[in-house]
């Protein structure tokens, strides 16, 4: 019986090839949006997800001297606010898991004919576990290079391949100024932050040595930032306050004084980061939704015309024995039919669409087998909620006033 | 025992003016094989008679039993499986479905009847072959002539029955067609038609004149004056 339904819907969508076609382009271009604009939307938060991941996870930040009253700070000698010292107290706190101090500047390298500028951070070895940064190749420094204050260094991708071209920079040197430094190892790849910086182009080497011979500082053992690890991110509103407090004290701020030091959570920020890109995405989605729907109210429509049309047919298949389901169920196959091969065509050229955004956009685009089923599922969905009504109307007619009708 | 048996029905429609009433107390028995003409001028309630005995419409009052079991109260679906299973109509202006083959066109009440589709193919093409129609299976009914038409919707009626039915020996009558107007048949057994000419009629053992006031006249069944009577 479903078979020769099948069938008979087939034959009723071909007497009206056109109508069919224009009825189905409805839900081609609706499901075609739906599956677009979830592609571009899930690439966004991919690519979101990956910068955070590039971060280090559960991080805080401590930046020196970021305020204003930087500068109007007297007594002590202490115009630089964090340092090596402040780092160490901070690592003896509850729920923290390891601590980097940075200094940081910019230098300009050379090696051979080729010279670079690049973003120098002078820190520990807790560093490349704080940022979760594994080594593309070669080794880290050590401890006791920190303590030594050695000429070593690691460096980021971009920077090796500026400074090196196609050479294998480990064991190779490069001069900062006249002083030689001794490449150790390469990091592994990060891509771009949240600011959409290349993380890529930087040299870390020990805290000492960037201190006394890269940049070199008045104060002995100042640093500009600290990274904080906590040990894991429910504690971390905790952590912050105490973080907060210790350098309070450390720095003998009196109530009321603004703090001379700024603390970011990175994880809040990027919490941020992956929300507005979840908000965009299903913004994105409900929009497409809109044309789906649209979509279905044309499937109806037509499909009313349709029942109008046919009226004497149905009058004639219920003189012969047909129930009311069985009218209800041909016009509904009918709604459905058009509404799953409108969804497949729109899942097709959706897809194709996504890609094509990929390639000229050169955006993270990400085509989900979850979200094509449930494009798919939406779209049989429609077929039957938007059939129902104009099926329901045509199995409810009275067969003797539909035989009478012209 | 009589196969039709219809007792006091009454049908009236609801108008603008009140009730109108169509039928009035109308009583009939028909006996298997019995061919029956129902005449009367426009408006009299032939066709609300025979939408009754059709089993499309029911009666307000009065009993209607077919082959023993009572009509008059099944819903619509339990009356649509009655029509599928024991009455045929040939209609008039046929109402084939025009988008169908021939063989689709017959084969139809078999399809709501749950037939597979080999057995439906198999029964279509028997009946085609038996109204002379046997090399136009694939043909759509446009491509046809108006009596070839009628064979096939005589065809259509007839194909719904069952081979296990012992009242199909009963179908003695000659199957050709014979009228024009809308007739109903029921399996063969025994035929109805209702005719404006009471020329049409004649092939009929019986006719049916209804006395005055039993089928009201001057008037159609929806109650408007009728221009043509």
């Amino acid at each position: 019986m479903l078979g020769a339904m099948l069938h008979e819907a087939w034959q009723a969508m071909g007497a009206n090839r056109l109508r069919t076609l224009l009825t189905m382009l409805g839900m081609v271009i609706g499901v075609g949006a739906v599956v677009l604009m979830m592609a571009i939307g899930q690439g966004a938060q991919y690519a979101v997800a990956q910068t955070i991941n590039s971060m280090g996870s559960n991080i805080f930040v401590v930046l020196s001297g970021y305020t204003s009253t930087g500068g109007v700070r007297s007594g002590g000698g202490s115009a630089p606010t964090l340092n090596v010292a402040d780092a160490e107290a901070i690592a003896e706190l509850d729920g923290v898991d390891t601590v980097a101090p940075v200094h940081w500047g910019s230098v300009q390298m050379v090696h051979g004919t080729n010279n670079w500028n690049a973003w120098v951070h002078g820190t520990t070895p807790a560093y490349l576990d704080a940022r979760s940064w594994p080594l593309a190749e070669g080794a880290a420094f050590t401890d006791s290079d920190v303590r030594a204050a050695t000429r070593v260094a690691l460096i980021g991708k971009t920077t090796a391949e500026n400074l090196f071209g196609e050479e294998p920079p480990v064991g190779k040197t490069f001069r900062i100024g006249q002083a030689p430094f001794v490449v150790l190892g390469v990091m592994a790849p990060k891509g771009q932050n949240l600011d959409g910086r290349d993380q890529d182009d930087l040299v870390v080497m020990p805290l000492t040595t960037a201190q006394r011979k890269v940049f070199g500082t008045a104060f002995k053992g100042s640093v500009r930032q600290i990274l904080v690890k906590a040990s894991s991110s429910e504690a971390m509103p905790a952590l912050e306050k105490t973080i907060e407090a210790l350098l309070r004290q450390r720095h003998r701020l009196r109530e009321g004084v603004d703090n001379d030091f700024t603390l970011r959570n990175l994880t809040a920020v990027a919490d941020t980061a992956a929300e507005t890109t979840r908000v965009m995405s299903m913004l994105l989605g409900a929009i497409a939704s809109v044309s789906l729907i649209v979509g279905g109210i044309g499937i109806m429509n037509i499909m009313l015309v349709s029942v109008t049309e046919r009226t004497r047919e149905i009058g004639i298949r219920m003189a012969i024995g047909a129930r009311q389901r069985d009218i209800l169920l041909q016009f509904l196959l009918e709604a459905i039919i058009i509404s799953v091969i409108g969804c497949l065509i729109g899942l097709l050229l959706g897809i194709a669409g996504a890609i094509a955004v990929g390639s000229i956009a050169k955006s993270t685009v990400v085509i989900s087998g979850s979200a094509a089923l449930a494009a798919f599922g939406v779209a049989a969905g429609v077929g039957v909620f938007f059939g129902y009504y104009p099926a329901h109307k045509a199995a409810r007619l009275d067969p003797i006033e539909a035989l009478r009708y012209q | 025992m009589a196969l039709l048996t219809l007792e006091g029905i009454s049908k009236s429609y609801v108008t603008a003016a009140g009730p109108f009433p169509a039928l009035k107390q109308v009583s009939l028995a028909i006996e298997p094989g019995e061919f029956v003409a129902i005449m009367g001028p426009s408006g009299s309630g032939k066709s609300t008679f025979m939408n009754i005995l059709g089993c499309l419409d029911r009666p307000d009052v009065g009993h209607y039993r077919l082959d023993g079991r009572s009509v008059e109260m099944l819903d619509k679906d339990a009356l649509a499986e009655v029509r599928n299973n024991f009455i045929g109509f040939v209609f008039q202006g046929f109402n084939l479905l025009p988008r169908m083959s021939l063989e689709d066109n017959v084969a139809l009440p078999l399809v709501y009847r749950g037939l597979g589709r080999e057995a439906r193919r198999a029964q279509a093409r028997e009946m085609l072959a038996k109204v002379g129609l046997e090399g136009y299976a694939a043909s759509l009914p446009n491509r046809i002539s108006g009596g070839q038409q009628q064979r096939v919707a005589i065809a259509r009626a007839l194909v719904n029955r069952s081979p296990a039915d012992p009242r199909r020996r009963a179908d003695r009558q000659p199957r050709q067609p014979h009228q024009r107007g809308s007739d109903a048949r029921l399996r063969g057994t025994q035929r109805r038609g209702h005719h404006h000419r009471p020329r049409h009629a004649r092939g009929g053992h019986r006719r049916l004149c209804p006395p005055a006031g039993a089928l009201p006249r001057r008037r159609n069944r929806r109650g408007q004056p009728d221009a043509a009577s």
